[in-house]
């Protein structure tokens, strides 16, 4: 139902000053009204605002306004605002087009006078074009109320709760053979110091028992088809050689597995686990796994003691890694952290001096089922009279990650506390400038300063096991510029914990090929929107939560984990969702079925009918990208909404002058 | 004798000194210097006033002359600033803008090493050391144990070898110090 | 293999650098082609004072090589080597400067096209060299003589690309290969000499020597192996000032002669300051 005769309404926003700083706005509304079909023009201070909005709504109905465009911002940010006031007022939403004043023109351009003739350029080639628009209507999809979350780590299993408390089904995907993530390694928490343990086990359980959750470990996601509301994600289930429905976790298995020497991953090097083994005695499920590659009888044949001494009968060397596929709605990322490897920076001695700790480790140091059962201990059992902790440990350097950690000043700070609390050392925290954040964070600083910590501001150049004074022999040198002091300190140290920041976790570009969404150049996850987008994705339906997004301390993980939990449920309780009209049709008439579109649609909406030898569009999958339609030899296909007569219009109105 | 404006143009454009507008004042440059206790103000402190415009303190300092191009500092920054080449462009400036600081001995030491240069194309240990001996004779006295071992074990090159095509290399350094001065 | 080659001022007058270096090189039939009429680096002296004609004095021993057809410049100094590889570096970037520094060759019909690799002796040896054909020349056993491998600044640093700048184990693994002993700890492998600060502030600098002489004796080295000529006159000669045991400072190439079985005299290691004795 294209009307005869377009009658177009157009509207110039002032963005506050952010255009009208630049560009004069009344010359350009003059100037619209003067364009062909051009019925009424007028400014608004914020169009985007309500009163903004009901000026659209008033004049399609009072002045008969079949068209409306607007002159504002990038359609990025408010062209579903703009659609949604053009259906509001009667007309078909893809009755409107926008012309991006701000973004192309007025932050952009230096010169008021070049401003203002772009913007008049821009106005022109959204009237032309706008006449030219066809109706469109949306497509009504069906939304799976299931939600799938990747990573078990604080942020995962609260935003796994949350949706299933709220009687939705969630699938909880695991890399490792328990849940809890890098948060079950740590002691206390800053700044309340609170037990790290003692507020997460009780949500490790929550979710290991939760009617709604399918919780499964040692699990990793392969593939994810699909689009909001309807994907299908393909999961792979690692073979753990224990049946996990048999194994009551009593742990006799490991006591008599005779491959003991095998560095443990969750107590980051510093204590030997099993071949068949538990991350930790809290681990969720407390099934049991087999590291296939330190297995005797994988490796050699022979043995299966751990067979030998199950009572329940639960060993099963068969098992074959399986996989699976579920259907959800949509998809919470969750993936986390993990911690910078400081071996590169040799000048710190990490892996040749022994009293030298990555942060993670003397979590572990700490811990009281850590090595050494929470006591703060040398490797040959002396306390400690004197511990350097040394900030930005591969942070803010160039040469490693250009980016500041966010947490590191924090558990730094607590880790000085930790240390004088239990051994009364003194603790020398060497820092470039101290980040604090935070509700009670400042606070904390103070507090540690009245503990007597000593503060040196400078980042340490080198730490050593050459002293200057041989009654300090067997000691470590930390050598920094106290750079408030002015003074080169060369301080021998008994222990040494190198704040090391925080990194991706490894396969985030599988990830983001296999989900569709982008990282930034450090690796985390590109959000929606820096502000007002935080926990979504370019892709539709996929939301992220915690470190996976950028690093950040537990609170404001938990917060995102919430938000994101949020998301989903808002999305999923819809239960139908329109989508985006703005999809590519072929002309089969017109097809020779050479699959040169199949070839470059990176969502897989192309598929080649043999029978009619012909390509056809999945519409569900189509997001209108545009580059079958520009690769077609024989122009077969169309985007609806950027059809050639449309651009062509558009591009004649711009170059009209 | 120049502005602060002025030479700090000369070091941000001429010797590529803008880089130091990256310096987060952590002193790791200051704290990996062998020499750092001789300083008047470590590097990063230099940096701080160099930044600030205050060029004739950065000049007049014996902090560049310390430098013994270990590039410790260099690889370890963490905003990847070049700081043994800055040491070298704040010393050309203090030479050619007559900021030299009479405190070090390192400016003779660089010439006692070029005027064999200038003259034969090469140097030998001892004929730095004698003319650096000429200007500052109680460093080498210190040093009289060395000497005679040195000339015990017939490694005392009094003489040297000038290279071949002495008159070409002169007329090639000539035009090379014409057009430095252009 | 033939490479060419770049003595540099202090080599002859060297405790035994160059004897050990002609002896070795013959040995491995690393052919060492010294670049015909060579002047002085420059070094700091002239990338501290002056512009032009600090990127000329490098530039002519590189385009003296070049006009020998040579490919490859083998140094045995760091200073040398950092000086000639810093100054092919920067004008590789920066074509004024590069005509500047033409200009001035023209005066002798020179030309420098950048053509030249710039190499240190020591890397040559470990990279171009199968441990194998290193290997089969020893024929005496030093494991005995244990080493604390000091490599000076100027090879790693700036460029860290060889090897790691703050922690190398580049000489290392060469004293490996040669049966030698080597500490695993020796901390002070890149800390600073003092270089040609050691005259004008001899004091400062005997403290950073000290701190490189007893981390070696304090770890059990009985040498320490140097290579460049400013580390191996300072940490030797520091050691006539140091109150601490003395410890022979060897060139490597001396280092590799004893494995081959080459006598301390051929080595030039009479001409050491602490004398060798094992």
């Amino acid at each position: 139902m294209k009307e005869s005769i377009p009658k177009i309404g157009v509207y110039v926003c002032h963005c506050g000053s952010n255009i009208s700083g630049k560009v004069n706005v009344s010359e350009v509304v003059e100037y619209a009204t003067g364009l062909p079909n051009v019925e009424s023009a007028q400014e608004y201070k914020f169009m985007c605002s309500d009163p903004g909005q009901q000026l659209i709504i008033s004049d399609v109905k009072e002045k008969g306004l079949n068209r409306v465009v607007v002159a504002s911002c990038s359609p990025r940010m408010h062209e579903k605002t703009f659609r949604l006031a053009t259906q509001t007022a009667g007309l078909n939403p893809y009755y409107f087009q926008m012309a991006c004043i701000r973004e192309h023109d007025s932050w952009v351009t230096e010169n008021p006078e070049k401003a203002t003739l772009k913007a008049k350029d821009l106005v022109r080639g959204a009237v032309a074009r706008v006449a030219h628009h066809e109706p469109l209507t949306p497509r009504v999809v069906d939304i799976n109320p299931n939600v799938l979350v990747i990573g078990g780590g604080i942020a995962g299993m609260q935003a796994a709760l949350d949706i299933a408390d709220a009687g939705k089904k969630v699938f909880l995907v695991e890399r490792e053979p328990t849940i809890g993530g890098n948060m079950s390694k740590f002691d206390k928490t800053f700044p309340t110091l609170d037990c790290a343990a003692c507020i997460s086990t009780p949500k490790l359980v929550a979710v290991g028992q939760h009617k709604n959750i399918e919780l499964m470990t040692y699990s990793e996601l392969i593939d994810l088809k699909g689009f909001v509301g309807n994907f299908t994600a393909t999961i792979k289930k690692k073979a753990r050689y224990v049946d996990a429905s048999k194994c009551t976790g009593c742990g006799i298995c490991s006591e008599k597995c005779p491959s003991k020497k095998i560095l443990s991953e969750f107590d980051h090097q510093l204590t030997y686990r099993t071949a068949i083994y538990t991350p930790f005695p809290q681990a969720v499920p407390n099934t049991r796994v087999i590291d296939k590659e330190h297995c005797l009888y994988f490796k050699k044949g022979k043995c299966k003691a751990c067979e030998k001494f199950c009572e329940a009968d639960a060993i099963d060397f068969n098992q074959k890694d399986e996989i699976i596929d579920v259907e959800i709605g949509s998809v919470i990322i969750a993936t986390g952290f993990k911690t910078f490897d400081p071996t590169p920076l040799t000048q710190y001695g990490f892996g040749r001096f022994k009293e030298v700790y990555t942060s993670i480790q003397f979590e572990r140091v700490n811990n009281a089922t850590g090595p050494t059962s929470g006591e703060i201990t040398t490797k040959d059992g002396r306390k400690p009279e004197s511990v350097a902790i040394i900030h930005c440990v591969g942070s803010r350097d160039q040469n490693h990650n250009k980016y500041c950690s966010r947490v590191c000043c924090m558990y730094s700070m607590k880790f000085a506390h930790l240390v004088k609390e239990k051994t009364g050392a003194e603790v020398y925290e060497f820092y470039i400038d101290i980040r604090s954040p935070g509700k009670g964070y400042e606070e904390f600083y103070n507090r540690l300063q009245e503990e007597g910590t000593h503060f040196i501001r400078g980042k340490v150049s080198e730490v050593t096991d050459i002293v200057d004074d041989p009654s300090d022999q067997g000691k470590l040198t930390v050598v920094a510029e106290d750079t408030l002091a002015r003074k080169v300190r060369r301080i021998p140290v008994d222990m040494v914990v190198l704040s090391v920041g925080l990194e991706p976790s490894e396969g985030m570009q599988d990830i983001a090929r296999m989900v569709g969404f982008s990282l930034d150049s450090d690796g985390w996850i590109n959000e929606l929107h820096p502000k007002l987008g935080p926990l979504a994705t370019a892709s539709d339906g996929i939301f992220i939560a915690g470190c996976c997004q950028g690093p950040k301390d537990i609170p404001d993980t938990v917060a995102q984990a919430q938000g994101a939990a949020g998301s989903a449920l808002s999305l999923i309780s819809r239960e139908k969702l329109a989508i985006e009209a703005t999809v590519s049709v072929i002309n089969p008439n017109r097809c020779m079925g050479c699959l040169q579109c199949e070839n470059v649609c990176v969502y897989g909406a192309i598929s080649y009918n043999p029978a009619l030898n012909v390509c056809e569009v999945n519409e569900a999958l189509c997001k209108g990208c545009g580059n079958c339609a520009s690769t077609c030899p024989n122009k077969a296909i169309t985007v609806k909404h950027f059809n050639n007569d449309e651009i062509m219009w558009e591009m004649e109105g711009i170059l009209s002058n | 004798m120049m502005d602060n404006e002025s030479l700090k143009t000369l070091f941000f454009e001429t010797y590529h000194g803008e880089e130091i507008v990256n310096c987060i004042q952590c002193g790791s440059c200051t704290a990996s210097c062998p020499l750092a206790s001789m300083m008047d103000y470590g590097p990063r402190q230099l940096f701080a006033l160099a930044r600030e415009g205050f060029m004739q303190d950065v000049l007049s300092a014996n902090t560049m002359w310390f430098c013994v191009s270990c590039y410790g500092c260099t690889v370890k920054c963490p905003r990847d600033i070049s700081i043994t080449d800055h040491m070298y462009a704040l010393k050309k400036m203090a030479i050619k803008h007559d900021l030299k600081n009479p405190k070090s001995k390192m400016p003779m030491m660089y010439k006692s090493f070029s005027d064999p240069v200038k003259k034969f194309g090469k140097i030998t240990d001892t004929s730095v050391i004698f003319r650096y001996a000429f200007f500052h004779p109680i460093d080498i006295m210190k040093n009289s144990r060395l000497a005679f071992n040195l000339a015990k074990k017939n490694r005392l090159e009094i003489l040297i070898h000038p290279i071949k095509n002495l008159k070409g290399f002169k007329k090639v350094m000539t035009k090379a110090l014409e057009l430095e001065k252009k | 293999m033939k490479y060419g080659f770049f003595p540099g001022c202090t080599y002859s007058s060297s405790a035994g650098y160059k004897e050990s270096t002609e002896a070795v090189s013959k040995i491995l039939g690393t052919e060492l082609i010294e670049i015909e009429d060579w002047n002085c680096c420059g070094a700091t002296s002239y990338w501290s004072t002056q512009d032009i004609p600090a990127y000329v004095l490098p530039a002519r021993i590189m385009a003296l090589a070049e006009k020998q057809n040579l490919k490859q410049i083998v140094n045995v100094c760091n200073a040398c080597y950092s000086t000639l590889r810093k100054a092919k570096e920067k004008l590789s970037k920066d074509n004024e400067l590069l005509e500047k520094v033409n200009i001035s060759l023209a005066e002798e019909k020179l030309k420098y096209s950048g053509k030249v690799t710039i190499r240190h002796y020591l890397e040559v040896i470990v990279n171009d060299l199968k441990p194998e054909d290193i290997k089969k020349h020893v024929n005496v056993d030093i494991k005995d003589v244990i080493v604390a491998p000091y490599y000076g600044c100027q090879l790693n640093r700036p460029w860290g690309d060889l090897d790691n700048p703050h922690y190398p184990t580049m000489l290392d693994r060469l004293c490996k290969i040669i049966g030698a002993g080597v500490l695993s700890d020796f901390s002070a492998k890149t800390s600073c000499c003092g270089a040609a600060s050691i005259m004008p502030h001899n004091k400062e600098c005997l403290s950073l020597n000290q701190r490189i002489v007893s981390d070696a004796l304090f770890k059990g080295a009985k040498v320490i192996s140097t290579i460049c000529p400013l580390c191996q006159l300072n940490v030797d000669a520091s050691q006539l000032k140091l109150n601490l045991t003395k410890i022979p400072v060897l060139y490597f190439t001396q280092l590799m002669g004893l494995a081959f079985g080459l006598n301390e005299r051929e080595l030039g290691m009479d001409k050491l300051i602490v004398p060798f004795k094992i």
